[in-house]
């Protein structure tokens, strides 16, 4: 700090406008820079479309005409057509719709299992550097022993031992995903606790709870949203992995995975009937894949020269 | 490079530990009496106590811990609780397809990411580039079992080029049979690693691009072509041996799913049908071997990467 600092166009303003172009700087680190990477990319703009529009039509489902579980033994693997969109499955079920509610599943799972593990792993990584010592070093020791293990083994294993539904795969997905997220806040929490508004926080004598939770972890929510949205689409991908493979949600319910799944079976008569539920766990994936590429860009413009 | 592989060593014990402790609880939380699997319909109360002593059903905890482990370390890893064979058996006819099937997948990551990540980095933000980042982005995202069930409609159902299941043609015994039957599940277990890979050789060849030697190179007058394949090359491909080491988890869990698609008769097939059928032993001895090859596999990655990067050896030495 000794050296003459260059001067900068800050320093020939009035003081209360230094300030306020200060602060427009500091504003332009998160939100406006989201906003130009929208503007300029072409990429982002579809990728939120189409995400926008899979999460309207899941929300939307219960407008069409059809219930997803309704057998209808006349019209079994009717041909797409005016009346079926996509077609009927094997039991007469009208395809679109049934589509339609696995969307429901996939991204209820894909959300609920991402707050899950967001929140174990913030918790945990934000503790353990916090706390820092012997403390870190085991906590993380056995963050990296667990991420040895491959969580999809693990899941599918714990998943034998209960009855397959909504709730025990929501639950068993967030608990087995939160290890990206513990390292990547404990890293950020190393480098804000030497931070001055910390040090002050701490000699004013508020508590460690209060530090954490009120100073330390909303300043984490650039890094957060980033690791969460790459989870989302993790979670997605593994609950219609496991659906996929006849661990995860159970017949009649609707996700993508099962439908997949029962669909292999006809795939010489109605190889339509495989295609159509995996474009749609392509497009949810390969769109949050790029929103998450795009808020990283945005979110820490150091990462990226 | 002794201590570094000694150090590397120790650091896999408590994984070891940990995945032998999983295992063991699979065994000791299953539902049912083992008992149940050795009685036949004549035996007397006396006998079956005595089967039960004898299978150490009585023991505590630890020393059932104990006991198992002692079993294990000799290779005995139990029966199947379906067709009463050993586990360990089963699970050697199958390693050479998983195996096999992974290491194919690989090898085509490897060779296919090379060449494109370079073209895309040194074409950055060309048209070029653009395609192939638009074709490793759906790599990455596209579900390999649904890849698998495309891959086969098309090339097995319509063309009726390659064959849609299994690892033989009954009766046909050759290698040229085996490799025709393992190139659809290779493609589909690759596309993802293939995807990672290029993004990543793409990066560095960008950021190496930048580096002083190329200008160094450039004024010396050596060919664009001669800097590329010269230098920057090889600064590019040791990433590969740590990406290789970090994603074969994908890997291992991917063969998995694509056995199940193709029918592939590995690993993954025998621990699936396992698992619908709550053959508990199996699952054991399947968590298992998976977490060996995996913890193999890393620890392979990273000494050769000791042996490549020297300064990698140096800094885990002095830690």
């Amino acid at each position: 700090m000794t050296e003459k600092q260059e001067l900068t166009q800050q320093d020939f303003l009035p003081v209360n406008q230094a300030e306020i172009a200060q602060e427009e700087t500091y504003q332009r680190g998160a939100f406006e820079n989201l906003k130009q990477s929208f503007r300029s990319n072409m990429m982002a703009k579809v990728a939120l479309g189409v995400l926008i529009l899979l999460v309207l039509s899941a929300i939307l489902a219960p407008l069409s005409p059809y219930d997803p579980d309704a057998i209808d033994a006349k019209n079994k693997l009717a041909l797409p057509s005016a009346q079926h969109l996509f077609g009927t499955d094997e039991m007469g079920r009208d395809y679109f719709t049934r589509a339609l509610y696995g969307g429901q599943i996939s991204l209820l799972v894909g959300l609920t299992s991402m707050c899950i593990s967001t929140t174990i792993g913030v918790l945990y990584g934000t503790i353990s550097g916090y706390v820092g010592g012997k403390v870190d070093t085991c906590l993380m020791r056995l963050v990296d022993i667990l991420m040895s293990i491959p969580s999809f083994l693990l899941i599918v294993i714990i998943n034998t031992f209960f009855t397959p539904s909504v709730t025990t795969l929501i639950l068993v997905i967030g608990m087995f995903t939160w290890q990206g997220v513990a390292r990547i806040t404990r890293a950020q929490t190393l480098s804000l606790k030497k931070r001055d508004f910390i040090l002050a926080a701490r000699a004013l004598g508020v508590n460690h709870r209060t530090i954490i939770l009120r100073h330390i972890v909303p300043n984490l929510v650039n890094q957060v949203m980033v690791a969460a949205s790459v989870t989302i689409a993790n979670a997605i991908m593994l609950e219609s992995s496991l659906s996929f493979l006849g661990y995860g949600v159970s017949v009649p319910t609707a996700s993508w995975g099962s439908m997949l799944q029962s669909a292999q079976k006809y795939v010489l008569d109605r190889p339509m009937l495989a295609v159509f539920p995996g474009v749609f766990i392509l497009l949810t994936i390969l769109s949050l894949n790029i929103l998450s590429d795009v808020l990283r860009e945005a979110l820490n413009p150091k990462l990226n020269k | 490079m002794g201590k570094f592989i000694l150090k590397r060593l120790l650091q896999m014990i408590p994984v070891a530990m940990l995945v032998a402790f999983f295992s063991f609880a699979i065994i000791e939380i299953a539902p049912g009496d083992v008992l149940m699997h050795y009685i036949r319909p004549n035996m007397t109360n006396e006998e079956i106590e005595e089967l039960r002593e004898e299978l150490g059903l009585n023991d505590g905890i630890v020393e059932k811990f104990v006991g198992w482990g002692k079993n294990v370390l000799q290779g005995n890893l139990g029966y199947s609780l379906i067709n009463h064979r050993s586990v360990a058996a089963q699970i050697q006819e199958r390693i050479p397809a998983t195996v096999g099937l992974m290491g194919a997948s690989l090898v085509l990551s490897i060779v296919v990411s090379i060449p494109l990540g370079l073209l895309s980095g040194v074409y950055k933000n060309r048209w070029v580039d653009q395609l192939i980042s638009a074709i490793s982005y759906v790599g990455i995202s596209v579900p390999s079992f649904w890849l698998g069930i495309v891959l086969i409609i098309v090339f097995s159902l319509k063309l009726g080029l390659l064959p849609s299941m299994g690892m033989r043609t009954v009766g046909v015994d050759s290698a040229w049979d085996v490799i025709v039957h393992g190139i659809l599940p290779a493609i589909v277990l690759s596309a993802g690693n293939t995807a990672v890979f290029t993004r990543y050789i793409r990066a560095s060849t960008i950021s190496e691009l930048e580096e002083e030697y190329v200008d160094t190179a450039k004024s010396k007058g050596a060919s664009s072509r001669r800097i590329l394949c010269g230098h920057v090359i090889k600064n590019c491909l040791l990433p590969i041996i740590t990406l290789v080491g970090m994603n074969l988890s994908h890997l291992v869990v991917g063969s998995f799913i694509v056995e199940s698609v193709f029918s592939w008769p590995g690993m993954g097939t025998l621990g699936m049908s396992a698992i619908n059928a709550r053959d508990y032993p199996v699952i054991m001895g399947f968590t298992m071997m998976s977490c060996i090859i995996l913890m193999l596999g890393n620890f392979i990655a990273d000494i050769l990467y000791g042996f490549c990067d020297p300064r990698i050896q140096q800094g885990g030495d002095r830690q």
